[in-house]
């Protein structure tokens, strides 16, 4: 106990000296920040509600340190995208995909797709997603298939966006509040949160005529998508949120892409969660547990992935490392101060921590 | 009825009241009946005061002396730190709204999102904005939904006066509410004084930038020799749509402000009665409508389309009688309706325009006695009970009703170069709700106490003391609203510590008078009711985690010069130094990054400073509002902090006659310098403005 309150307070003031000198670059805990597989991560950031402060950092293995540059005021700035463009992302960056050697950004209040060339950093176009009476449609998540990028919106659209011309070519109406999008079986999934009202379906979407062919019912609330190695689906569904046990009531469903149908409800806390071949990594919102499933089976492999005892404040995105395996969580804390970007080995163990370099990291990818 | 009767009847009242809500949990139809014999009696008395009035005259006597203390000899004496900005002040500071106003008192923070159509909250001393009550005409201006008023929603048209109390007042004869917060906000409405004639009225015409248009007309008449009314309106709509700069990289683009127009509507009736010596009466009704919207700035996101519609009709009014020297009541009551409409036209796929309706009501009585045994002592008991509900078209909506009890007991002594209170405030709150679970009851025990002193015989020279304790209770919001609200929230506790030295002086030379006065101060606030964020942006939740240190410091110097005899020049400066901790406990996650940082939107030096030249010709005044660099996030890193800023306003008027006509005319411009800058983050204020009004006496 007061070994831990020892290792808290050394962390905090170190985070504290961070805050105060601002030298994120150099700043970590744990080992040194290294990943087997990758030559940096971009970590993007979704900045307070309204601030416009969206960011984008870089962070750079080989050298141990962020991409930065000096600002106007001679201070050390670390958002990669400004560096490359000298403006700012906007406000509420929510998803980044990679296609080819293009990072696909959506920043959700700006109501923009940010295409960035991977080599140079520099944006490619920024596409305007606003409906015809000029509401902002609310870019959330990107997925893709075959050269077109598919973007779920928040007021109840998918875009389809050509990869070559980065022109929409779109849109189709799925349900009320999609929260997710992915592909699979030359079929995108979205999942219609429902934001207040409650939708409780997963829209199919064929690509090729892109229509939507067919909605699943789940339940209450589905969120997250993800799929495994074989194909296979998975959604959370998390109902309302219960103020007496201060949690959600989650279930994950398994969909067979085959059929399109639900094959199996399983009761695990997987308020979000990401696949890494067979494996499921979830965490649940209450109790910030991690934990791990095998999609084949459906057992749970691991009932507490973390071993040291590493606790998490506000975890916000899961992400799996390609090559390494290494388990990637991004810690919002408290939503208005810069996150954490915390490194796990397959054993649980944390290798490092690092500033996420903005506020609410929202989306993490390896280069 | 004799007025010890009365005084007995109180105190019955006030035990009925003091010991129901003890069984309360057990007992709730019993509580809520003891609450209704309570409000019975206590309604009673009053009938039978009215009707005992005839026996009463005779012993009647009017202390004139404490009556007429003038503001500043009010502001030297006062136990607790008291700022004044009279008519004439208001005049010279060019201010169009209440929020205006305020800004040039010290300690305070208008948080302001510019503009007319803009939000505009205060925080005293830091404190935020929920404990600082706000009365008009002597009843506080409540909100349970949000705990907040927004004073730009105020205009400064028929405002006599203002002023801020840290702590309360040291008149003890008045309600149990005014006793009962942090510090106290009052505006006053003028009323109407008749020379030589039976009527009295103005007009007032105001025009200015971004399609400012403000009439208003004023008309009273005096009925006879007791009765007299008054009556105003006054419109105002802006639009609001002024040019700023928005800068992003090596971008800087020029952009007007959207969304950002506003029409109001204010309808007052009142009625005055001097039945006989010491003896009065008033009755208020007043009826408010505003729309305007909500602007935003989203970056590569221009459209802004949401609006908030107000209304709010409230029928309030006291009776004050001097029984004796020895004897005196007051009572007050009011019913109170608002009703606030959120929509937004855009359309999703899926989703409706958004609409919401929220409808609140309050029902308030109050009870007040004071007693003088002899010339310097006074003790005073005051009983408010008031009734809060609410209702809305939301979503398993809670429609929480909310019934409080505040009971004050205050002590006062004065001597000629010794002044002392001290009060104690129980309040006692039950709650309903029609779905789920409600919050807690609460009762609470709240003193304060305060001392004034004059160190040296023949020197206006005082030193004050004040310690408070008092609390907020969590709004209707902070516990019922969708998934955010928490039930189990405890109240936020404030303790207040001020010392501070006044000194005021009349001389025989070019320097006619000047103050000084100086306080340093101590708050403490625990159980801080903050929301905290949970799985995404769009749901939060309120806990009571927070902890803030607040130490500052407050100089407000005022000065005349007598140039000749019929040139004057006024300056007053205002600077305030605050240091406003979190010490939200560190090791409690997520805050652990924001420890020891100054609270967000909080300058460590901010001042006011405003000169005024009066001569026969023409009045001039100078005003400047100054602020400190701040940081807009708990988390003070340097790419979050904010640019100081000073705001310059020119007026000037002149007074004529036209027969019997009086003329006033005035022209200001406000931000002289078009300083760009934002008190908010993201939310611009105007630059460079310009008013022209005309008002005209009959």
């Amino acid at each position: 106990m007061i070994k831990k309150f020892i290792l808290l307070a050394t962390i905090t003031c170190s985070l504290f000296a961070t805050s105060c000198t601002n030298d994120l670059a150099e700043q970590y805990q744990g080992d040194k920040p290294v990943d087997k597989g990758s030559k940096g991560v971009y970590i993007l950031s979704s900045g307070k509600w309204q601030a416009g402060n969206a960011s984008l950092a870089y962070y750079d293995f080989q050298q141990g340190k962020f991409a930065s540059f000096k600002d106007g005021n001679n201070l050390d700035n670390y958002d990669y995208f400004f560096m490359n463009n000298k403006r700012k992302l906007g406000d509420n960056a929510n998803d980044m995909q990679l296609y080819g050697s293009k990072i696909y950004l959506a920043v959700s209040e700006s109501g923009t797709i940010e295409v960035l060339d991977m080599n140079t950093g520099k944006s490619l176009k920024q596409i305007e997603m606003k409906n015809a009476t000029g509401v902002n449609r609310k870019p959330r998540r990107i997925t893709f298939y075959k050269e077109n990028a598919y973007v779920c919106c928040f007021d109840g659209s998918v875009a389809k966006i050509d990869t070559t011309s980065l022109t929409v070519k779109g849109y189709i109406p799925v349900g009320v509040n999609p929260d997710a999008i992915c592909c699979t079986n030359n079929k995108i999934y979205v999942s219609n949160s429902g934001g207040y009202s409650f939708d409780e379906t997963v829209s199919v979407i064929d690509p090729t005529t892109f229509t939507e062919i067919k909605k699943i019912k789940v339940r209450q609330n589905p969120g997250n998508l993800g799929v495994d190695d074989k194909g296979n689906l998975f959604v959370v569904s998390r109902a309302k949120f219960d103020k007496v046990t201060g949690d959600y009531d989650y279930r994950l469903h398994y969909i067979d892409t085959k059929t399109d149908e639900v094959k199996q409800t399983y009761n695990y806390k997987a308020y979000n969660f990401v696949i890494s071949g067979h494996k499921l990594y979830m965490y649940s919102y209450k109790d910030k547990v991690v934990q791990v499933m095998d999609t084949y089976t459906g057992d749970l492999i691991n009932k507490n992935f973390i071993t040291d005892g590493t606790t998490l404040t506000a975890p916000y995105c899961i992400s799996i490392a390609p090559n390494s395996g290494d388990v990637y969580i991004t810690d919002a804390l408290n939503y208005s101060t810069n996150g954490q970007v915390l490194c796990f080995d397959q054993s649980g163990k944390c290798k490092f921590t690092i500033n996420a370099g903005g506020v609410i990291p929202s989306a993490l990818l390896f280069k | 009825m004799t007025s010890k009767q009365i005084f007995c009847a109180l105190l019955s009242v006030n035990c009925t009241l003091l010991m129901v809500p003890t069984q309360c949990k057990k007992h709730t139809r019993d509580m809520s009946k003891g609450y209704f014999i309570a409000l019975f009696m206590f309604l009673s008395i009053f009938q039978s005061g009215y009707a005992q009035k005839a026996d009463s005259i005779k012993t009647q006597m009017l202390d004139e002396v404490v009556v007429k203390e003038n503001v500043k000899q009010r502001q030297s004496r006062s136990t607790t730190p008291l700022q004044i900005l009279d008519g004439k002040q208001l005049k010279q500071s060019g201010a169009l709204l209440v929020s205006d106003a305020v800004k040039f008192l010290s300690g305070v923070n208008v948080k302001d999102y510019g503009g007319i159509g803009g939000l505009k909250t205060v925080s005293v001393r830091s404190l935020g904005t929920n404990h600082t009550a706000v009365a008009y005409d002597g009843i506080t201006l409540t909100d349970t939904q949000t705990g907040q008023i927004d004073l730009g929603k105020l205009s400064l048209d028929n405002v006599n006066q203002i002023s801020l109390s840290i702590g309360q007042d040291d008149n003890i004869l008045q309600p149990a509410r005014q006793f009962a917060s942090a510090n106290i906000l009052n505006i006053k409405s003028s009323t109407p004084t008749f020379e030589n004639k039976s009527y009295n009225g103005s007009f007032s015409l105001k025009g200015g930038s971004f399609g400012l248009l403000n009439p208003s007309i004023f008309l009273a008449n005096k009925w006879n020799n007791k009765l007299s009314s008054s009556a105003n309106i006054d419109y105002m709509r802006a639009d609001g749509a002024y040019p700023y700069t928005q800068k992003n990289g090596d971008e800087t683009q020029r952009m007007k402000r959207v969304n950002s127009d506003i029409q109001t509507l204010k309808t007052e009736l009142n009625l005055y009665s001097k039945c006989n010596v010491g003896e009065e009466a008033s009755l208020k009704a007043y009826y408010f409508f505003s729309e305007r919207g909500l602007p935003s700035n989203k970056l590569y996101n221009p459209r802004a389309n949401e609006r908030l519609k107000d209304q709010n009709v409230f029928i309030q009014g006291y009776y004050k009688k001097e029984y004796n020297k020895q004897w005196s009541i007051l009572a007050n009551a009011k019913y109170n309706f608002s009703y606030n409409k959120y929509s937004c036209p855009d359309e999703a796929v899926y989703n409706a325009p958004t609409e919401n309706n929220y409808y609140q009501r309050e029902y308030y009585v109050s009870a007040t006695a004071m007693f003088r045994p002899t010339e310097s002592l006074s003790f005073a008991l005051a009983n408010d009970v008031f009734v809060n509900n609410m209702n809305a078209d939301l979503r398993d909506f809670a429609y929480p009703t909310r019934i409080t009890a505040l009971n004050a007991l205050a002590g006062k002594y004065v001597t000629n170069r010794f002044t002392a209170t001290a009060n104690l405030v129980l309040t006692n709150t039950k709650e309903w709700v029609k779905a789920g679970l409600p919050a807690d009851n609460q009762k609470q025990l709240s003193p304060s106490a305060s001392i004034s002193y004059q160190l040296l015989p023949n020197e206006n020279l005082r030193m004050r003391m004040l310690y408070k304790k008092t609390f907020r209770l969590p709004t209707f919001n902070d516990l019922y609203y969708a998934q955010m609200g928490t039930r189990d929230l405890k109240p936020e506790d404030i303790k207040e510590y001020n010392i501070g030295l006044s000194w005021t002086k009349k001389l025989d030379c070019a320097l006619s008078s000047f103050s000084i006065s100086c306080d340093g101060f101590y708050n403490e606030i625990s159980n801080k009711i903050i929301a905290v964020p949970t799985l995404n942006l769009f749901i939060w939740t309120m806990r009571n985690i927070g902890k803030v240190n607040i130490k500052g410091l407050e100089t407000n110097v005022s000065a005349t010069f007598k140039i000749t005899n019929k040139i004057s020049l006024n300056s007053e400066l205002n600077y305030a130094y605050q240091q406003a901790i979190d010490k939200t406990d560190k090791y409690t996650m997520p805050y652990r990054m924001t420890y020891n940082h100054q609270l967000p939107y909080t300058p460590s030096h901010s001042g006011s400073a405003r000169w005024a030249l009066s001569t026969p010709w023409i009045n001039l005044s100078y005003a400047i509002i100054a602020s400190g660099s701040r940081f807009s996030s708990p988390n003070n890193l340097p790419e979050y902090k904010m640019a100081g800023y000073t705001d310059h306003t020119l007026s000037a008027w002149y007074n004529l006659k036209i027969k019997n006509i009086k003329l006033n005319i005035q022209g200001d411009i406000l931000n002289l310098f078009n300083n760009e800058y934002e008190v908010i983050q993201n939310y611009p204020m105007p630059g460079r403005q310009f008013r022209a009004t005309i008002k005209l006496f009959i």
